[in-house]
């Protein structure tokens, strides 16, 4: 072994959401200089807005860092970033197995929580070294020793791990020590063919995709030509480094540990998915890297601009995002009710929160989008086989003869106590139950089948609601499986709205079907006329509310001549009318339509 | 020369405490209120000489309870008035006053000051109402301070009634009609109920039963008619009088008329220019002392457009309403087909239908402004 790897430390910081992690990466930056506090902007690995927001990491990002040890020697840290939701495990994996060990920040005040567990599991499957690390010990309620117990009875960690307050910078030098101790030096052959993992990936407008990896075997340098085995694209490396704190540093090569980058002048990040493995076209490694797998669109939704002449930069919008995101796909479809939009394909519902706010937020458009659903797979009489993402293209009742929908196989972690609950939820959810084991004495693993429209439907937040937020939920998909669906339709004022429609199971048609139509009459604004709201599949109606029309609205005094609120108040009004949608002869406003779609069914 | 007419507005920010519904700027400690008479009187005074060009013809205490003000007070304000602006001899001078707060004194200032026209906060003439209110009398009260005004000479009284009062029915509403009426006054302002943010009721709503829309238009209809019964016509959404008696401050406002405001959250609209004043009494107090002006919450000038909103918002409340230019006459045609509205002669009006449903009928009408 070379003493180059010996000297290198590969690792990332996980941690339950608002656990610290950002905070405590920042705090290693400062400690090793990597950066001077007065450059410090707080939380350089978070670089989105919407991340820093939601304190969730969604792209993984890396940075290098020296670190001047005790012992004389300076050390090479890799700091990877993981994004931090279910919808992302995969990206997560990826970017552990980039590593050889992990800090485990848990708040000393909150104790272990589930997302330290899945976490923690994730990164054990990865045959990660795991650095527990107490954090916010600075808080009156933090209770050190009770944490430390608690990682060694649940995640059978003992002893000494480092207390720290990542927000006053406490003990800081104890986690950078550990790290050197704790953490295994990576031990790949430098001489054996190229082999190494893409574990992230962006666009940029001059480099072209830059390419995160880790080095397991060989080494690539530019001119290099360069093979991903899965999907068998070749390009001529062009550039190799390392991240800098404050961007990317040219170097050499990269050899076996080495965490770094490549541009090879690839123009489409669809080409660098997460977890291929990148060998040279001339001198193949044996096997890829096991794990990888194609990101595939779950979800759909369509997505249309709030204001309809705003098509044409939606559509920039989307383009500019799929550049840096190989699973966001779309394609342009209409709607009666709300014109010109697209049909977009999501890896799971945060990932489609996160498209949306970043189209909201990045490129300022307002927008409105239906109901999620997922890829039905129809037999037609006539023998044909179609798949619908959109309930707006679903067959009448009787062309269908059989009808598919997706299915998950889901792992379901939890601790015993929250397992009733949990398996009323899934039988609620038309789950069939496969097994269940004890891991230890406090948690049981459940496997279910779900059928994945009843995932997409608020299913992990009622998950965590019925586990008080301890169980984690993995899935995969798992084929397609016979059912009996129907497609409801919505009508306003007697007219169907066709964003409105969506696929559902029989057994669920009544019970979606009154409360999509409560949603409506509590979210459609009173107008001068009545408005019957009815829910009907083929052209029997199941549902029906009313709005009832407007009598009566505030009659304001205009008290000693000061008629500055009243003046506000009908500018406002007038605000809010001119972002209606004219749905038939109902106007309906976009924040109406999106409460009920979001509609909860918990409550 | 032909003058200008002017409203002068004082706002009069005390009350002996705050009823349940109010967000007006009033406040319940007086001990500045020797203080804030002295502001105003100097403010009056040096206001005046902007004025030079104008006649005041309506004078309007209000508030607050402009009846807390000491006799004195109240006529050294109103002499400063005759003194520093010309006074059409036509002057209609209003002070607004609370039950159980009226003294004879108060009505001796008010006859030597010229005070033509009172207006008492009734509101219910049922006491389990008025206390849900929190107002500060009872029926009974406000019987003896209605007497006592007519019984001095004031030949032209308003009551102040509310509709939508907690647990109000239509019988309890007809109840206080009907003990309305049977005082004769010349004017009845009936306002209904609006629950702001920061009063007792915004802060309490949940234990309040009030009455929902459907009820609270049958109570507005329901007044609209018996009032109209017994001679009391409805010319403006919420103000009633017999012929001739309608509030000649108020159409002001309502017709785009000058007026000046005085005193803390007071506004004018002076010149095409409307302004507010802070609600803040210490600083009113302070700055008129000290400062040439005291502070400002708003002010702007006013543009032809948002004159033209204006006109329609303000103009379309009263009940003879507004003439209409092409772009109202096209943009009300489906609510005068849907009874909404109506022509009357020329101008275009709400029908009580329409006054109902008048904000979401006027952010149709009001054309769009770039703010």
């Amino acid at each position: 072994m070379s003493s180059k790897q010996e000297l290198i430390r590969n690792f990332s910081i996980i941690a339950h959401i608002d656990h610290g992690k950002s905070t405590l990466a920042d705090r290693i930056l400062e400690q090793t200089e990597s950066v001077s506090k007065r450059e410090m902007e707080d939380q350089v690995l978070d670089n989105m807005d919407l991340e820093r927001e939601r304190g969730i990491t969604i792209k993984a990002r890396a940075v290098k860092i020296l670190y001047k040890a005790d012992d004389g020697q300076e050390y090479i840290f890799n700091l990877i970033d993981t994004p931090g939701h279910v919808d992302f495990n995969y990206e997560v994996s990826r970017s552990l197995n980039a590593c050889e060990g992990a800090l485990l920040v848990v708040d000393a005040s909150q104790g272990i929580e589930a997302q330290t567990l899945a976490n923690a599991y994730l990164a054990i499957d990865a045959g990660l070294e795991i650095v527990p690390v107490i954090n916010k010990i600075d808080l009156p309620a933090a209770d050190i020793e009770g944490c430390r117990k608690e990682i060694e009875d649940i995640i059978g960690i003992p002893e000494d791990c480092p207390a720290i307050s990542a927000k006053t910078g406490l003990n800081i030098e104890d986690v950078l020590k550990k790290v050197v101790t704790d953490i295994p030096a990576p031990k790949g052959d430098e001489n054996a063919p190229l082999k190494a993992l893409i574990f992230d990936s962006y666009y940029d407008s001059y480099l072209g995709v830059v390419v995160y990896i880790r080095v397991f075997e060989g080494s690539v340098k530019a001119g290099d030509k360069i093979k991903m085995m899965n999907t068998g694209a070749l390009f001529d490396v062009v550039e190799v480094g390392t991240m800098g704190t404050f961007g990317l540093v040219k170097t050499e090569s990269l050899s076996a540990g080495e965490v770094g980058y490549i541009t090879a002048s690839i123009k489409n990040v669809a080409d660098t998915r997460v977890g291929d493995t990148i060998t040279l076209a001339e001198n193949e490694t044996e096997s890829a890297l096991p794990g990888f797998k194609k990101a595939l669109p779950m979800v759909y939704s369509g997505i249309y601009p709030a204001d309809g002449s705003k098509y044409g930069d939606l559509r920039d919008a989307l383009e500019k995002l799929r550049l840096n995101d190989a699973s966001l796909s779309f394609e342009p479809e209409t709607s009666t009710a709300l014109g010109f939009g697209f049909r977009c394909g999501f890896l799971g519902l945060l990932h489609m929160d996160v498209i949306e706010e970043r189209i909201e937020r990045e490129f300022n458009l307002d927008l409105i989008t239906t109901a999620p659903s997922v890829i039905y797979k129809i037999v037609k009489r006539d023998g044909s086989e179609i798949f619908i993402d959109n309930p707006s293209n679903y067959p009448p009742q009787d062309e269908i003869a059989e009808a598919y929908e997706p299915v998950i196989k889901a792992s379901i972690i939890t601790p015993v106590e929250f397992v009733g609950g949990i398996m009323d939820l899934c039988q609620e959810r038309r789950g069939v139950f496969k097994d269940m084991k004890y891991l230890d004495s406090v948690r049981t693993e459940l496997h279910y089948e779900l059928p994945l429209n009843e995932v997409i439907y608020n299913f992990f937040d009622a998950l965590k609601s019925r586990s008080r937020g301890y169980a984690s939920l993995d899935y995969e998909p798992d084929g397609y499986k016979l059912s009996k669906l129907v497609k409801l339709d919505i009508l306003l004022n007697g007219e169907i709205v066709d964003a409105l429609s969506f696929i559902v199971h029989e057994d669920k048609a009544y019970s979606r079907a009154r409360l999509i139509c409560e949603k409506l009459k509590e979210n459609i604004p009173r107008q001068l006329f009545e408005i019957p709201i009815q829910a009907a599949i083929g052209g029997k109606i199941i549902a029906r509310e009313t709005v009832k029309a407007l009598r009566k609205d505030v009659l304001a005094k205009c008290y000693g001549g000061d008629i500055t609120r009243k003046k506000k108040l009908l500018e406002k009004q007038k605000e809010g009318k001119k972002k209606m949608r004219q749905l038939g002869t109902v106007q309906v406003s976009p924040e109406a339509f999106m409460a009920v779609l979001k509609f909860d069914e918990e409550e | 020369m032909k003058k200008n007419k002017l409203g002068i507005y004082i706002h009069v920010p005390f009350c002996v405490r705050k009823c349940a519904y109010c967000d007006f700027y009033s406040l319940s400690d007086r001990s500045s209120i020797s203080l804030y008479a002295d502001a105003v009187v100097k403010q009056l005074g040096e206001k005046s000489g902007e004025f030079e060009a104008y006649t005041v013809d309506t004078v309007f205490f209000g508030g607050g309870t402009p009846s807390l003000l000491p006799p004195e007070e109240f006529e050294k304000i109103a002499s400063v008035i005759y003194k520093n602006f010309d006074t059409d001899s036509d002057l209609e001078f209003s002070a607004e006053v609370n039950p159980a707060t009226v003294t004879n004194g108060h009505l001796d200032a008010f006859l030597r000051s010229g005070v033509n026209r009172v207006s008492v906060g009734m509101q219910s003439a049922l006491d389990a109402e008025l206390r849900t209110l929190s107002r500060i009398h009872t029926f009974d009260e406000f019987i003896s301070t209605y007497d006592l005004i007519r019984n001095r000479g004031i030949k032209n009284i308003n009551i102040d009634l509310m509709y939508g009062i907690p647990d109000q029915t239509i019988e309890t509403l007809a109840e206080t009609l009907e003990k309305t009426v049977a005082l004769s006054p010349e004017h009845i302002s009936a306002y209904g109920l609006k629950i702001e943010p920061d009063t007792y009721f915004g802060r309490h709503t949940d234990e309040y039963s009030f009455p929902d829309d459907d009820l609270q238009s049958d109570m507005y209809l329901y007044i609209c008619s018996f009032l109209a019964e017994k001679g009391y016509e409805r010319y403006e959404f919420s103000n009633f009088a017999k012929p001739g008696y309608e509030c000649r401050h108020n159409l002001k406002y309502w017709n785009r008329d000058e007026y000046l405001g005085i005193g803390p959250a007071a506004a004018s609209f002076i010149g095409g220019k409307r302004y507010t004043y802070t609600r803040d009494l210490d600083a009113y107090i302070n700055n008129v002392q000290f400062k040439a002006e005291p502070e400002l919450e708003e002010s702007r000038y006013i543009d032809n457009e948002e004159a033209e909103n204006e006109r329609i918002m303000l103009g379309l409340r009263l009940t003879k309403g507004i003439v209409p230019d092409d772009g109202l006459i096209s943009s009300s045609e489906q609510y005068i087909k849907d009874g909404y509205m109506k022509y009357n002669g020329g101008r275009l009006c709400f029908t009580e239908k329409g006054v109902l449903v008048s904000n979401y009928i006027l952010s149709d009408l009001i054309t769009d402004r770039k703010a």
